[in-house]
């Protein structure tokens, strides 16, 4: 191919970056809207954020692809896997902008990073290449070091640097990974045929070390046990927004990208390491870990954390039946998940700004006041439990029951226990999710009156709205499921 | 017509969700309406039902399907008839929840509340007894902890906090073995109008040993994977039914909770682990629990004594009425695992005889406590000579929870019994199960004279002043007697309720014995 030849390429290319566009033109209208004083309000800077959000989400409808496209020489490829996921990322940084409050420090450089970290994630969704893999990673992950410091404070200092450490140790871990999967397959195209041919055929320790490595760097990203010390410090010191950012858009972007290239390393089954057992393994741990940790915690930020490192667990008990068909069931709860977990945070953040609540105990007594809030974050926390008549419990039905199907179809004993432990784990979630409806209905406040401030209408609309997407989910999962049955393309 | 009594409630909550609260005190008139409109559906029911035909009323409308790629399709639907085993079960619902209204009449804290939990509890209720796709059975099976955990955790006594987290981890315990069940009974099982394609949720189709698909995890070689099941679901609802050594959170829920909800939960929600079990444990898995049934009934006999024994050593009036609904559900497995036609007729009368008995005894307890907030049995002597009206309706619920003739509590029992005997000459269960069952009655009658002894007979005193002990009201009259009369009604003519259950336990009888594998 020659040099013309390549630039046309890249032209075209362009044409079908079209939601990543809009995401960049709104990122330089706040560039440079943040500069001009008249122009840097924040209500000013909000709205493009949102409106950019909307367009963007609305474009990528817009340009669904019908058949998967190689773009940029190999480095991306755009196909409904990627798209799917990239509507949930603009969806939820719509919702993170929205929670967004005019107290935020700093809020020009604020927004500007959540819509890199955006854009990160959209790209890496749709790379293809150990490079635009690692780049992409990178982007979102700086972006997340500097977020979690945003308040501040010295907690957020400490979750940030943590954060960093650790993200970035396992980064450098991730190259060296990368470097040996390079030099032995030759290609960064990870779907390439050459690839395949090596990694099936090659010595069963360097594949393993190398997409070992690599695959941690993605496991950081997605917060699952053993990988998951930073997240309770980083969720404890963040912003609300976003920490309900973090929980949700770069973490799945990371469990999509873990999609593509496990299902990469996997070969098939015709790898030499049987990357099932692993996945299975890291789920069982973080399902066990994140819920037995969350029950001793006393801030619900923190018990926010280990829930999300528990319900890693479960995504990737979906992920390790390595199934078209279970990861349709991924995707289902990918969705369900990212709905509760807006609608806690939505709710959490709420009380915090307007009535200091930072302790459970501190929820005491509270329902009877706001009940909107109450209620919501009560469906919430059910569904991410997963008790009907909640989409949570659907979800969680469509996934278990691929994991025993691929139990009873391999006859593999580790998929019967992790079907058994997870279902299992179901129950001690519960007394740890219900912690928060617990003090805020059963508990009586204390005796100091607190004066309760009438919560905005608008988040009161959004409270309910995505309520009401978690029954109305259940009843009509269809409706989803539909949707994302037509996602062909993972690798 | 079922859609009607399982909606009209949930709609209602709805509607009341928005509700002025200015206008909070039409809110319980809107519920008693509410029950008195389930009656009347209810009646229209009763009076087109035909005992001998099977399914009858049945509503069918596709729910969800879902693709799971080589193995086809799951199909989920909407799919609700009544039979002789759930038709009995739908009316005491209706009943036993327009009583509950009534005994929740003076409720007054956060009200609005309240009603549109029960009306959400109501529903999900009657659901539950009129589903006929496991998964919907389920649903609505689930769905009644939500608000069952927030009447029993906002609405309850002192220790309410710890019962009610208490009563819905180990309910949701069991209700995730029942999950692990109905997800491989599905996978195992096919649609016969579509095979090799379609997983279904249908009890019918589930019933059917021919439904299930060869080579699957429950093929019928593989009697060890049935067992399996059949324990991991035999776990699941004996925690709701409930069973010794899974009966703990029922003491702590039962005295904790307000006393409308204590008769919905004994009279009701107990009644669902019986119920799934004869719905379709059993007619799935007839072998597995022809094999089990001497486990299951040694579990009702354990439960019979061990409930009986811990009744004798209350000291708290509910907390003794709680421990004699372990032991009378203990009756339901024994006369199941009996398999016998008495037998099980016996469990399904025990069921609907020990609701109606269950929920007058709570509301009696519920009379004393609202007037002196005192259950001690210790703390009071000689009621009988301040409230006679009231130790006669006791002496009526005890005999009828003792079993003597004349009350509905003697037939359910005696055809368990015959059940049992019968089943060891035919040499499925020994005899000693049975004569251990018998001591349990002896126990019963113990805990219950002892009980009256103490408490209504001989000089009156009482730890509180004596001017609360005021007679029954109104109200109470007006839940007493109907629950009274239906008892007596049942006890002298059993053919009443037996004319919907025989028919039901012949087909059940022959469901059980085509075991062919």
């Amino acid at each position: 191919m020659n040099v013309s030849e390549s630039l046309q390429w890249n032209t075209d290319s362009l044409f079908f970056l079209a939601s990543e566009g809009v995401v960049l033109i709104g990122f330089l209208l706040i560039l440079i809207a943040g500069l001009i004083p008249s122009l840097s309000g924040f209500r000013f800077l909000k709205t493009i954020f949102l409106v950019t959000m909307v367009v963007a989400t609305f474009t990528t409808f817009y340009s669904w692809p019908v058949d998967p496209l190689t773009l940029f020489g190999g480095l991306l490829r755009t196909d409904d896997f990627g798209s799917f996921f990239k509507i949930i990322f603009y969806a939820g940084a719509f919702i993170t902008g929205w929670m967004t409050s005019p107290s935020q420090r700093r809020y020009h450089e604020y927004f500007l990073l959540v819509m890199a970290a955006v854009m990160g994630s959209g790209w890496l969704v749709m790379s293809f290449s150990l490079i635009t893999l690692i780049l992409s990673l990178e982007i979102v992950s700086i972006c997340g070091y500097v977020l979690t410091g945003f308040l501040f404070t010295k907690s957020g200092a400490e979750g940030s640097l943590k954060y960093f450490l650790m993200g970035s140790a396992f980064t450098a871990l991730m190259i060296y990974g990368a470097s040996l999967l390079y030099g032995y397959t030759g290609t960064f195209d990870f779907s390439s045929e050459s690839f395949f041919h090596q990694i099936t055929t090659g010595p069963e320790r360097l594949v393993l070390i190398g997409g070992f490595l690599v695959l941690g760097g993605m496991i950081i990203k997605i917060a699952a046990a053993p990988l998951h010390f930073w997240a309770p410090d980083a969720y404890e010191g963040a912003p609300t927004p976003v920490v309900a950012f973090f929980s949700v858009v770069p973490k799945l972007a990371g469990f999509a990208i873990l999609c593509r290239f496990t299902l990469a390393l996997h070969s098939f089954g015709q790898s030499p390491v049987s990357w099932q057992e692993i996945l299975v393994g890291l789920a069982i741990a973080s399902m066990g870990i994140g819920n037995f940790a969350a029950l001793a915690q006393k801030k619900p930020k923190r018990l926010l954390a280990y829930s999300s490192v528990a319900q890693t667990g479960f995504m990737l008990l979906a992920l390790a039946c390595l199934r078209l068909e279970s990861i349709h069931a991924l995707l289902f709860y990918a969705i369900v998940f990212a709905i509760g977990n807006f609608l806690v945070f939505l709710a959490l953040q709420t009380w915090e700004d307007e009535h200091g609540c930072t302790d459970i105990s501190s929820f005491a007594g509270k329902g009877k006041h706001a009940l909107v809030l109450s209620v919501g974050i009560s469906i919430g926390l059910l569904s991410l439990t997963g008790l009907p008549p909640l989409a949570g419990f659907t979800a969680k039905l469509f996934l278990f029951t691929q994991v025993w199907g691929v139990a009873d179809q391999t006859q593999d004993n580790l998929l019967y226990l992790a079907f058994g432990f997870g279902l299992l784990n179901t129950v001690i979630s519960l007394f740890f999710y219900l912690r928060i409806p617990f003090f805020l209905f059963f508990r009586s406040q204390g005796s100091e009156p607190i004066g309760s401030p009438e919560t905005k209408l608008s988040t009161s609309l959004l409270v309910a709205l995505l309520a009401i997407a978690l029954i109305a989910l259940f009843l009509r999962p269809d409706a989803l499921t539909g949707w994302i049955n037509r996602v062909t393309f993972v690798l | 017509m079922i859609s009607y009594l399982i909606f009209i409630p949930i709609v209602s909550a709805l509607i009341l969700l928005t509700w002025p609260v200015r206008h909070v005190k039409l809110i319980r008139w809107w519920v008693l309406g509410v029950s008195l409109a389930q009656i009347v559906v209810l009646s229209g029911i009763l009076i087109h039902y035909d005992p001998h035909d099977s399914w009858q009323y049945l509503e069918k409308t596709s729910w969800f399907s879902l693709s799971l790629g080589t193995w086809g399709q799951l199909q989920a639907e909407y799919l609700v008839a009544l039979d002789g085993l759930s038709l009995p079960l739908v009316a005491l619902s209706v009943f036993i929840l327009l009583i509950a209204v009534i005994s929740s009449w003076n409720t007054r804290e956060n009200e609005k509340g309240y009603w549109i939990l029960f009306l959400i509890l109501n529903g999900s209720i009657i659901g539950t007894f009129c589903a006929l796709d496991l998964l919907l059975f389920y649903v609505f099976f689930e769905f009644m902890l939500i608000p069952m955990y927030f009447l029993i955790g906002m609405w309850g006594g002192p220790r309410r906090e710890y019962a009610s987290i208490k009563f819905f981890l180990y309910t949701l315990l069991g209700s995730i073995f029942i999950l692990i069940g109905i997800i491989v009974l599905y996978l195992s099982y096919q649609d016969p109008t579509q095979p090799g394609l379609a997983h279904t949720f249908n009890i019918i189709h589930l019933s059917n040993p021919a439904n299930v698909i060869p080579e699957s995890w429950l093929d019928g070689s593989q009697t060890d994977h049935r067992v399996i099941l059949f324990s991991i679901l035999f776990i699941g609802f004996a925690i709701k039914l409930p069973a010794v050594p899974l009966h703990t959170w029922l003491p702590d829920a039962h005295v904790e909770a307000p006393t409308a909800i204590s008769v919905v939960l004994a009279a009701l929600l107990l009644k669902m682990g019986g119920y799934g079990l004869i719905r379709f444990v059993y007619p799935a898995l007839p072998d597995a629990a022809l094999a089990m049934n001497y486990t299951v009934a040694v579990v009702g006999v354990i439960s019979i004594l061990y409930g009986a024994i811990n009744a004798l050593a209350s000291k708290d009036l509910k907390r003794l009425v709680a421990y004699s609904s372990v032991s009378h559900m203990g009756f339901v497995l024994l006369g199941l695992a009996s398999g016998t036609s008495e037998g099980v007729s016996g469990a399904i009368y025990q069921m609907i005889s020990h609701g109606l008995i269950s929920a007058m005894l709570f509301v009696l307890v519920g009379v004393l406590y609202d007037r002196t907030h005192d259950r001690d049995i210790n703390h009071y002597s000689g009621l009988s000579n301040r409230m006679k009206p009231f130790t006669g309706f006791v002496l009526l619920a005890f005999f009828a929870s003792m079993g003597l003739p004349g009350f509905s509590g003697f037939i359910g029992e005696v055809l368990v019994f015959l059940g049992a005997f019968r089943s060891s000459t035919l040499g499925t269960l020994d005899a000693w199960i049975a004569i251990l069952a018998t001591v349990g009655l002896v126990l019963g009658a113990g805990y219950y004279l002892w009980t009256l002894q103490r408490m209504f007979f001989g000089p009156f005193s009482s730890h509180t002043s004596a001017e609360n002990l005021t007679d029954l009201t109104t109200r109470e009259y007006v839940m007493l007697v109907p629950l009274a009369g239906t008892i007596l009604l049942l006890g002298i003519l059993p053919q009443v309720l037996m004319q919907y259950i025989n028919p039901f336990v012949q087909q059940f009888m022959m469901l059980l014995a085509q075991v062919t594998f």
